[in-house]
Parts: structure tokens; C-alpha cells; sequence
């Protein structure tokens, strides 16, 4: 259970273009932090620079103020929960969760009773004389949770944990490693490129892109306040609906439909940005026929034809529903929307629209 | 319906696999039986055949009354099979198999262009035609002062001159056929490494492992099956093997194999006698302990298992 901290950190296979651009970042003892990103954002770079797999070309990292670059993988605590697992094949379970035990030179029944804990913790006392072939998906990530728990890390690397399971095994898992990780108050950082997984188990979220930690906040403050374009479409699901627009003097105009301003910008090309839960059908407003339907369960995504193109909103599956082809008016509060700067794609803050 | 099936099954049958039956059938079942039919001739330089007799395998037993099998081996026969055995074991277990893997470790250890660069200076004796192998090997270890290795010998530690062919001639064979037989081992034990999972790695590291363990716990275990593999192979190989045993060494007696014996015997320029039917009846031996050695070891190392699943776990 460690503070850890990254100073300017950075690493870069070739010159012209690193995989990790000089990140900074501080986490508390016992936080769970999430590094979100698409893939080839840095993000499992960081990760294995952390272990001290992967050595970084320039920059610190320190757990509990100590500098610890020079400290090799075997030496720093870490455990890692890969995507693939990694469970040694030849090894039995309870092998697998004592290999890291191994190298501490604990008496062996000091050992195998730390094992057993830490099995029965992530419920599987029962497998361990099975081989890891002989486990479900869900299982070998439990068995790599515990082998990578059982030396009480400093630190618990999560690298995109549970990209392999199933949907229910996976919504069972997140809250399963969230209690765990409550439990032991172990510093974990979780590297996802499911933003779901980000926001619902992490403390905070480092949004990461091209390198660069892109912003850093709790997972509320992400979905309501992204800092530019990137973030706010990496967040939320369905996607939020993104159009431009032209600042013709307080008025927004996108394709042949207008927006009234709230707030003021001298920026010209602006991009609109509308998240599909905070849209209604309403009496007045944007007027659309129904294009696609995706019913999600409890909601129905909705495609609308408009005059700027396709707005996708969703509507309670309770309330009355439309098919293709029937004409609809949507409207929105205009608190929930965003307006983004067109060429450096930031999102301008107290600018909100609204329809005419 | 039903008979347009089976009828196109035979006809797929017969289109895939004639050609490798005829060539099964024509390169390695035929000339079996040629040989063991010939073994029990009398066939000679003049290729006359008078009659089936066994006296050619009386060239190896003599009938004895009170041992256990009714017969025993000849001394001439023994010192050939203890030689074979002594070549075929020595070979296997120092170089194709031990300094297989320490290559293959070790290259893959440092970095991907000096570990090619040195896989590629192990693959040279096999790539150089035999006669150069053997050639350079003569002039390395060339009796008088003149030979690489009396100069090392007498200038650096000054010792010798030693003469490698009088003295140490099973040495001499062994190194000469193992410096080629290492690399097959390396560069299979080489994709095997290569095909273990990263994050195995990654994760063993993390754990606590250091290089000696991760050998010994991650990478031993994976390379089980190849290395079965290449022991059967490599016995297999080695037991027929004499090309580079006559280009070093010749006819000479403390390096005659068995498969050796039956080369000279028979076709060996300037020394083969074309003695046929003695040859065949050596071959035929050879041919017996061969399949026998290949049944036991596929037995042993439960190679069935290798052949019917993939045995390296791919995540």
C-alpha cells in the first residue's frame, strides 16, 4: 500500500514519437485509479513501466517518495493481473498463487495458510488442485488476482482485467475486485479502454490519449465537465452526438437547423455536443423522422433523421413508442449541452445551446 | 446417394495420397525389404546369388549352447554396436539436445540482432557442404605443428602436439557431429521460447523471479515436447549417420559405427570390399534397433500427446 508518484514521465521507443509523453501523476494509499484510453494510448506502457518491466527513458516514478526506477521488477512488490491471465500452465492453482511466495522465503506452512486466505478471498478454496486449463475464463482471472494479491503488493496493476469475460461474469468481477480492493486498501491502478469499467470502479479516472494524460478527475467530472472533444466522446454510452456548428453572432448555426448561445465566444467553428439521455420528445423543437431502433432493455436508442444529420437519442422503454419513418420533435435542457472549440477541440466553458 | 459418396471419398483418396504412397511406398518400404531380402543372400562384387543362407548374421552371432539366448555376439560386432552407442549417446546429450538448449537460451536471452547474428554463426557447419566441414576440421586438427589447434595447443599452453585422430577419435567425432546437430535443437528450442506468451514473462518477473527462475519454471516446462521431439529425431539420425565420420576419420577402425561398417563394407570408395549381402544383414540390425529406439522413446515420452494437441498453451 503505497503513494505513488510519476514525475514527468516518459518513454519512447523511437524519438520522434513516444508512447508515453510526460506524464505526471499522484496517487494516494489505497485509491483505485483508472487510466483510460483507446489502444496505443500510452496506457499499458505506463503500466509496465510501473511493474519496472519496461524502463523509462526519462522522468521518475516514486512509490511512498522513494525513486524507484532503478529498482528492478522482482524487487518492487507489484502485482499484476494481465488480460490474458498469465497463469503458469504448468502449475497447479495453488502452485500458481505461491510462485510469488517463493522468492519472500516464508516457511512453507506460513506460505500455503497466506495462500488458502487469499483464495478463499477470491473464492476458489475449491480449485486449487485444478491446472489452469482445466478453469473457466472467470476463474483463471480470479486465480491471477489472488497470485498477484498474495505478496500484499505495494501497488496492483489491473491491465484491462476483464476484456475476456463475458457480460455478466464481467459486471460479477467488477464489483468482485472493487470489494477486494476496498478490503485490502491496496493502491491499484486499472487500465481500461471500457469506459464503463473506468467509471464504475475507479475513484478517479486519468483520461489518457497519444501519450498524454488528457484529464485526471473523479468519474462524474469527466462525464460532466471533459475538458475537450476526445473525452467527452470517450465517455458515456451510447456515445454523445457531436455536430458543427457556425458562431454567427450568438446564434449556431448547424446545417440548416439554428441554436440559440448561452454564454459568449469570439470562436467561429464550434462543435455542438448533446449526450442521448439528456434529449426528450417534446412539443416543441428539433423536428426528425425516426431513422433506426435499437431497443437497449430499459430504454430504446432512437435514430433521428434532422436536418444536421442523425441525432441519436434514448427514450424509457415505458413512454410511447415510435416506429420508422414517424415524425418526432426533440428538445433539450440547455444545461447538459457542451460547445467545443472546432480547431483545438476544447471545450468552451459556460457555453451552452439551446433551441430557438 | 449414399454409394456417389463413398465412391467420391475413395476417388479424394486416391488424388491426395497416391502420390506420397508411391513415394512411401517406393523410397523407404521397398528398399526394407530389398535389404532384408538381401541380408539372406551371399551377394558379392559380382552381384551372384546362390541361395538363401544366414551366413551372413553368423558374421555377428556365433551359437553358443549354455548362454541364456543360444547365442552370443562376436567381439568385432560388439565393438561396432558399443561405438554406435557411445557416438549416438554422447552426441545427443552433450550437443543436440544440452548445447541446443544453451544456445537457444542464450540467444534469446540478448538482444534480437546479436542473438541472430550468433544463431546464425552455429548454422554455418550446416550450411557449408560436408567435404568443406570435414576439410576444415582436418586442417584444425592436423597432427604436426601446422594444425589450428596444435598452434593454439603449443603456443598458448604449451602442450602437444596432439593428435586428435590416434588419440581422441571419439571425441573428435562427436564435437565434429554435434557442432552440426546443435543448431536444429537451437532453432527449434528457439521458436519454442519465442512462442511462450510475453506476459508470462512479465508476470513471473513481477512475482519475484530472476532469470534462473524463470528458466527453470517458465521456460523449462514449455520446452518439454520439443525436446522430446528432438531426441527422437536426433537418435534416429545419429544412428545412421556416418558421412562426416568417413570424410574425417576414413576407414579407421576406432570410429567404426555401425553404419559406418556397413558403408565400408560395401560402396566406400577404395575400401568398400562390395560386400552386399553384409551390408544388408547390418542394416537390417540397424534398421531393428532403430524402430525399437523410436518405439521406446515415443513411449516414454508420451509423444502421442504431442501429435494429437497442441502442447504449447497459447492465451
Amino acid at each position: 500500500m503505497a503513494r505513488i508518484t510519476l514525475k514527468n514521465l516518459k518513454k519512447a521507443w523511437l524519438a520522434e514519437s513516444p508512447a508515453v509523453d510526460g506524464i505526471n501523476l499522484e496517487l494516494k494509499e489505497g485509491e483505485l485509479a483508472s487510466i483510460l484510453g483507446p489502444s496505443g494510448c500510452g496506457k499499458s506502457t505506463t503500466l509496465l513501466m510501473l511493474a519496472g518491466i519496461y524502463a523509462p527513458t526519462s522522468g521518475e516514478i516514486l512509490f511512498d517518495g522513494e525513486i524507484v526506477n532503478d529498482v528492478e521488477a522482482r524487487d518492487r512488490n507489484v502485482g499484476i493481473v494481465f488480460q490474458s491471465y498469465a497463469l503458469y500452465p504448468n502449475m497447479s492453482v495453488l502452485n500458481n498463487i505461491l510462485f510469488p511466495l517463493r522468492f519472500k522465503k516464508l516457511p512453507k506452512n506460513v506460505a500455503e495458510k497466506e495462500a488458502r486466505n487469499i483464495a478463499e478471498l477470491v473464492m476458489i478454496e475449491d480449485l486449487l488442485e485444478r491446472r489452469p486449463s482445466q478453469l473457466s475464463g472467470g476463474q483463471q482471472q480470479r486465480v491471477a488476482l489472488a497470485r498477484a494479491l498474495v505478496k500484499k503488493p505495494n501497488l496492483l496493476l489491473l491491465d484491462e482485467p476483464l476484456s475476456n469475460l463475458d457480460a455478466t461474469l464481467r459486471l460479477n468481477m467488477r464489483s468482485e475486485i472493487k470489494r477486494i480492493q476496498k478490503e485490502l486498501e491496496v493502491t491499484t491502478i486499472l487500465v481500461t479502454h471500457d469506459q464503463i469499467e473506468a467509471t464504475t470502479m475507479a475513484d478517479r479516472i486519468i483520461c489518457m490519449n497519444k501519450g498524454k494524460i488528457i484529464q485526471l478527475g473523479s468519474p462524474e467530472e469527466l462525464y460532466k465537465k471533459p475538458v475537450s472533444k476526445f473525452v467527452a466522446s470517450f465517455i458515456g454510452s451510447p456515445p454523445m452526438n457531436l455536430f458543427e456548428g457556425q458562431n454567427d453572432d450568438g446564434v449556431i448555426r448547424a446545417g440548416a437547423l439554428n441554436f440559440g448561445m448561452k454564454g459568449t465566444t469570439d470562436k467561429k467553428n464550434l462543435i455542438c455536443g448533446l449526450r442521448p439521455e439528456n434529449i426528450n420528445i417534446a412539443e416543441q423543437g428539433i423536428e426528425g423522422t425516426i431513422y433506426t431502433i435499437e431497443p437497449l432493455g430499459r430504454e430504446i436508442l432512437y435514430g433521428l433523421k434532422t436536418e444536421t444529420g442523425i441525432i441519436w437519442f434514448l427514450e424509457s422503454t415505458s413512454n410511447a413508442e415510435y416506429d420508422i419513418g414517424n415524425l418526432v420533435r426533440i428538445n433539450f435542457d440547455y444545461q447538459n449541452t457542451l460547445v467545443f472549440d472546432r480547431d483545438t477541440e476544447e471545450r468552451l466553458d459556460s457555453v451552452h445551446f439551446y433551441v430557438e | 446417394m449414399a454409394s456417389s459418396n463413398i465412391s467420391g471419398k475413395y476417388t479424394n483418396f486416391t488424388v491426395f495420397f497416391l502420390p506420397a504412397i508411391v513415394l512411401l511406398g517406393g523410397l523407404v518400404v521397398l528398399p526394407i525389404f530389398l535389404d532384408i531380402a538381401v541380408a539372406f543372400t551371399d551377394m558379392a562384387q559380382t552381384l551372384n546369388v546362390s541361395g538363401l543362407t544366414n551366413m551372413q548374421f553368423r558374421k555377428f552371432f556365433k551359437p553358443v549352447e549354455d548362454s541364456m539366448l543360444g547365442f552370443e555376439l562376436r567381439r568385432s560386432f560388439l565393438k561396432a554396436l558399443t561405438l554406435t552407442a557411445t557416438y549416438v549417446v554422447l552426441t545427443l546429450v552433450i550437443f543436440n539436445t544440452t548445447f541446443g538448449l544453451v544456445l537457444a537460451l542464450t540467444t534469446t536471452a540478448l538482444s534480437e540482432r546479436v542473438g541472430s547474428f550468433f544463431r546464425a554463426i552455429w548454422l554455418l557447419p550446416r550450411m557449408s557442404p560436408s567435404v568443406v566441414y570435414a576439410l576444415l576440421w582436418s586442417w584444425t586438427i592436423d597432427p604436426t605443428e601446422r594444425g589450428l589447434l596444435n598452434q593454439v595447443a603449443i603456443n598458448i599452453f604449451g602442450i602437444g602436439p596432439i593428435n586428435m585422430k590416434l588419440h581422441h577419435p571419439m571425441m573428435l567425432i562427436v564435437i565434429s557431429n554435434g557442432f552440426i546437430g546443435a543448431s536444429l535443437g537451437m532453432i527449434i528450442l528457439t521458436s519454442a521460447i519465442r512462442s511462450i506468451p510475453k506476459h508470462l514473462f512479465y508476470a513471473a518477473q513481477a512475482d519475484g523471479a530472476g532469470p534462473l527462475s524463470i528458466t527453470w519454471h517458465i521456460i523449462l516446462p514449455a520446452l518439454r515436447w520439443p525436446l522430446s521431439y528432438i531426441t527422437i529425431f536426433q537418435t534416429l539420425a545419429l544412428l545412421v549417420s556416418f558421412e562426416y565420420i568417413f570424410l574425417i576419420m576414413g576407414p579407421a577402425r576406432s570410429t567404426m559405427t555401425m553404419a559406418m561398417l556397413a558403408y565400408t563394407k560395401t560402396l566406400a570408395p577404395g575400401v568398400g570390399a562390395g560386400l552386399y549381402a553384409y551390408g544388408a544383414a547390418i542394416t537390417m540390425i540397424l534398421i531393428v534397433i532403430g524402430i525399437f529406439l523410436a518405439l521406446l522413446l515415443w513411449r516414454l515420452s508420451n509423444m502421442q500427446r504431442l501429435i494429437t494437441e497442441p502442447r504449447i498453451e497459447v492465451q
